[in-house]
């Protein structure tokens, strides 16, 4: 009598389990929650972005997008992760541009190419900014050029990481300016503001939040790497329309592995794109201080694909491209 | 006077219900976060960022906060109870509290800690209060080449507060240095000692070292020797510190306050560095500098204070400059960005509401944290009365799961195991760990700083005595070697005068 109650217990469980998963098998995607994983630490700008487009996602695809922080080596644990998960839809990841070109470039150990994901979509960028300290002798892009070229390797130049974005858009600006910086290193924004607010280094790139923050205590913007002037910024030009076509920023968007289904990659597509694109989550990003920049699939794949030319040509050509 | 309307105007907005309900979930999901060992502020936070945003932002920073101080809190009781850190300020806790708990006065321990903490946050409000521009304004004095000489005075500091063999803390302190080289190296942007494993670019995390040295050392010591089945078979009389014991901390308690908040206003690991650093003054400055490392009280009321004025000192960067001290206080700095707060200057003119609301709170923290924690004291000490087979299964249960829960990574808790065997290692050969964990903890940075210093300075090496702050550090690291050395030397020829006077004799 007990074994049969005790089996009949296990069958309808297993009956249970078996409905629910043949019910997940069969049903449309997305058909369980989807898990988000952000390669940052909790609180800071992807962090940020993410929770302010959650309930748009989790409203537009009916299922919940749950967070999953993976901080280690500036990102590059998170997308290797990204990049061995299983390719259903169901575990996508925030991305960084450069980041997800340069790491596998430039990074040991790293064990993802940037190839090897689907981009989904582009959300929007973080411009960076040439700030100089205060009672600097040139309060004007030109004359800090000319500056420079006076005094060649003298003018210390601060911004964060080796190889990572705001390296680049040093060396890019160097480029094209024609002017020789001595580049500092730094770990994380939050070393920039006490070197450049204190008078330790001459100039740094920042993002551009970080230059209205410090709007106000003697610090000059001299340029910013946007298409038009920011309304937060507007006295201050763009690289662009001072002759530089340069566009440092920060991109942030979405990823999946590579090889998804074609139909959930569609779906994602067009849902994704159609929260970024939003009136109210634009509205929302720029409360925040970003600059949306909403892409689909295809355009975020071009994007990122040209991103890497562009970028494997510079460290190439200023010789940096660390040997493996 | 303007401060006691500012005060009036924080009162009155910290004092509102919704303000003083998150002031008390704070605290508590705090010293919670606190006690477990493993757990710190950083995993409570991003459990209840969620809600922050459906918050208006004062109750979203005095929260954090909360959790933040809370977290400071419960982890000097682990420190206390068990030899275990909650995290990197706790570890000198370790040194004096614990042996006060083999003692039968872990009550005692408590108490001071959480009285010395009281007060140390009330001083540090104040001086928040007294002193935030002008402090402000001192903290962005210090570029890489004050930092490098103030850590290097830190290392120095080891020679204060051994109670040992100086030679072996270094050696320690060396292994430390070494350790903290794993990882990426922020400057050329390769990797070292990594050995292909990902996890460790940003190097030896400190939480499992500090877990596998202390924690899981403890457990392998202790169950190799043959030991009675409680920790503590004495009686335990005397929950709270007695007469004697105000007497013997009430200026370690005063001075670590002040040595505390001077250190936690620059932007950096401030409360490890105002721990360390207070432990060492109070055993320079003590008429019996021998009983520290044994179960001298003032070898807890003074790192404890100085580690939660160091907290409040915290503050002033955060709020004034939009500096992050640590990543938990990034984590409010991502709560203020999230509703558009600009830190900076302007913003205790722009936002005095928040500003003086937040800092009432902390206050109204501290109060509310001194009435949870005291009457937990006979709670807590009866956790030690709890037989070593059943406790310490559990401790090690505690420091696996709170390991892996950082992160993830079963590599952090292989590196915790790893660092556990160390640990067992190097008490068997009689070494102190806690020179380690500050040379983990000071030596990434301070090869930072250095390396920073000389870049800036195109190679110069001069810049580390030609910039005043610099060389002030740079001196008083001179000076405390010499004056260590000197009473040595003055030892030999007054034992060599005595020795001649009995030979006299």
């Amino acid at each position: 009598m007990k074994s049969n109650y005790l089996t009949g217990i296990i069958l309808a469980v297993a009956l249970l389990f078996s409905v629910t998963a043949a019910r997940s098998a069969g049903a449309p995607y997305p058909a369980k929650e989807i898990t988000y994983i952000i390669a940052f630490n909790p609180g800071g700008e992807s962090d940020i972005e993410f929770r302010a487009m959650q309930p748009y996602f989790e409203k537009a695809l009916g299922v919940r997008f749950v967070p999953e922080y993976k901080p280690a080596a500036g990102g590059a644990l998170a997308w290797q992760t990204l990049a061995g998960a299983a390719p259903d839809g169901y575990t996508l990841a925030g991305f960084n541009s450069p980041h997800v070109i340069t790491q596998p470039l430039t990074m040991k150990d790293v064990k993802f190419d940037t190839e090897d994901f689907t981009y989904l979509t582009m959300i929007e960028n973080t411009p960076s900014a040439l700030v100089v300290k205060k009672d600097f002798p040139a309060k004007t892009l030109k004359e800090f050029i000319d500056y420079a070229k006076k005094n060649p390797g003298k003018v210390t130049l601060a911004a964060v990481g080796r190889f990572s974005g705001p390296h680049l858009h040093a060396l890019q600006f160097m480029k094209v300016a024609g002017i020789k910086l001595t580049y500092i290193p730094l770990q994380g924004t939050g070393q920039v503001k006490p070197q450049i607010m204190g008078g330790h280094v001459d100039a740094a790139f920042t993002n551009s939040p970080a230059a209205v923050e410090m709007k106000g205590s003697g610090i000059t913007t001299l340029a910013i790497g946007t298409e038009k002037r920011m309304e937060q910024l507007p006295d201050v030009p763009t690289f662009a329309e001072l002759g530089y076509k340069i566009y440092p920023r920060i991109d942030r968007g979405i990823i999946a592995p590579k090889n998804l289904p074609k139909d959930v990659a569609e779906k994602l597509d067009r849902t994704l794109y159609s929260v970024v694109s939003s009136k109210e989550v634009q509205d929302k990003l720029r409360e925040a201080g970003f600059v949306p920049n909403p892409m689909n699939m295809a355009e975020t794949t071009r994007y990122i694909k040209g991103q890497k030319e562009a970028i494997k040509k510079l460290l190439d050509e200023e010789k940096l491209m660390p040997s493996k | 006077m303007d401060i006691v309307n500012h005060l009036i105007q924080g009162a009155s907005v910290a004092f509102q219900p919704l303000n003083l309900l998150f002031c008390f979930i704070g605290v508590l999901m705090g010293t919670l976060v606190g006690v477990l060992p493993g757990l710190g502020p950083t995993a409570a936070i991003a459990l209840l960022l969620p809600v922050s945003f459906h918050i208006p932002p004062v109750a979203t920073i005095i929260l954090l906060a909360g959790i933040y101080y809370g977290a400071m809190y419960g982890g000097s009781t682990t420190s206390i109870l068990v030899n275990m850190p909650g995290e990197a300020a706790s570890v000198i806790t370790c040194l004096d509290g614990y042996q006060m708990a083999k003692q039968g006065r872990a009550g005692p321990a408590l108490g001071i800690a959480a009285f010395g903490s009281f007060i140390a946050g009330t001083l540090g409000i104040v001086g928040i209060i007294v002193l935030a521009p002008p402090m402000a304004t001192f903290a962005l004095a210090f570029g890489p080449p004050e930092y490098f000489s103030m850590m290097l005075m830190g290392i120095v500091i080891i020679i204060y507060m051994s109670s040992g063999s100086i030679l072996k803390d270094f050696m320690t302190a060396v292994f430390g240095l070494l350790l903290g080289t794993i990882g990426m190296d922020t400057i050329a942007g390769t990797q070292r000692l990594t050995f292909g494993i990902l996890e460790l670019a940003d190097g030896v995390g400190f939480v499992p070292a500090v877990m596998g040295l202390f924690g899981i050392s403890e457990i392998l010591i202790n169950v190799e020797q043959v030991i009675a089945t409680t920790l503590v078979t004495e009686k335990v009389k005397n929950l709270f510190p007695n007469r004697e014991d105000w007497k013997e901390s009430i200026k370690p308690i005063l001075r670590g306050s002040g040595l505390g908040f001077l250190i936690g206003v620059l932007p950096g690991p401030a409360p490890v560095i105002a721990t360390y650093a207070s432990y060492a003054m109070e055993k320079r400055l003590s008429k019996t500098p021998e009983k520290f490392g044994s179960g001298f009280i003032a070898g807890v009321a003074g790192p404890e204070s100085a580690n939660n004025a160091a907290s409040s000192g915290a503050m002033i960067p955060l709020f004034t400059l939009g500096i992050p001290a640590n990543s938990v206080i990034a984590v409010l700095l991502g709560a203020f960005m999230i509703h558009g707060l600009q830190p900076g200057p302007m913003f205790i003119s722009k936002y005095p509401d928040i500003f003086w609301g937040t800092i009432v709170s902390m206050y109204l923290g501290n109060a509310m944290l001194l009435v949870l924690n005291l009457p937990l004291i006979p709670l807590w000490v009866k956790v030690l009365k709890v037989p070593y087979p059943i406790l310490f299964p559990l401790i090690l249960i505690f420091c696996l799961i709170g390991v892996y829960s950082l992160n993830f990574s079963q590599i952090e808790v292989g590196l915790m195991t790893a660092f556990g065997v160390i640990g067992y290692a190097m008490r068997k050969l009689k070494f102190e760990m806690a020179p380690l964990v500050l040379a983990l903890v000071l030596g990434p940075m301070m090869e930072s700083n250095l390396r920073l210093s000389l870049l800036l300075s195109q190679g110069d090496a001069s810049v580390f005595v030609t910039k005043p702050i610099s060389a002030v550090f740079m001196g008083m690291s001179a000076l405390l070697i010499i004056s260590a050395m000197i009473p040595s030397v003055r030892n030999r020829r007054s034992s060599f005068r005595e020795k001649l006077r009995d030979d006299d004799v």
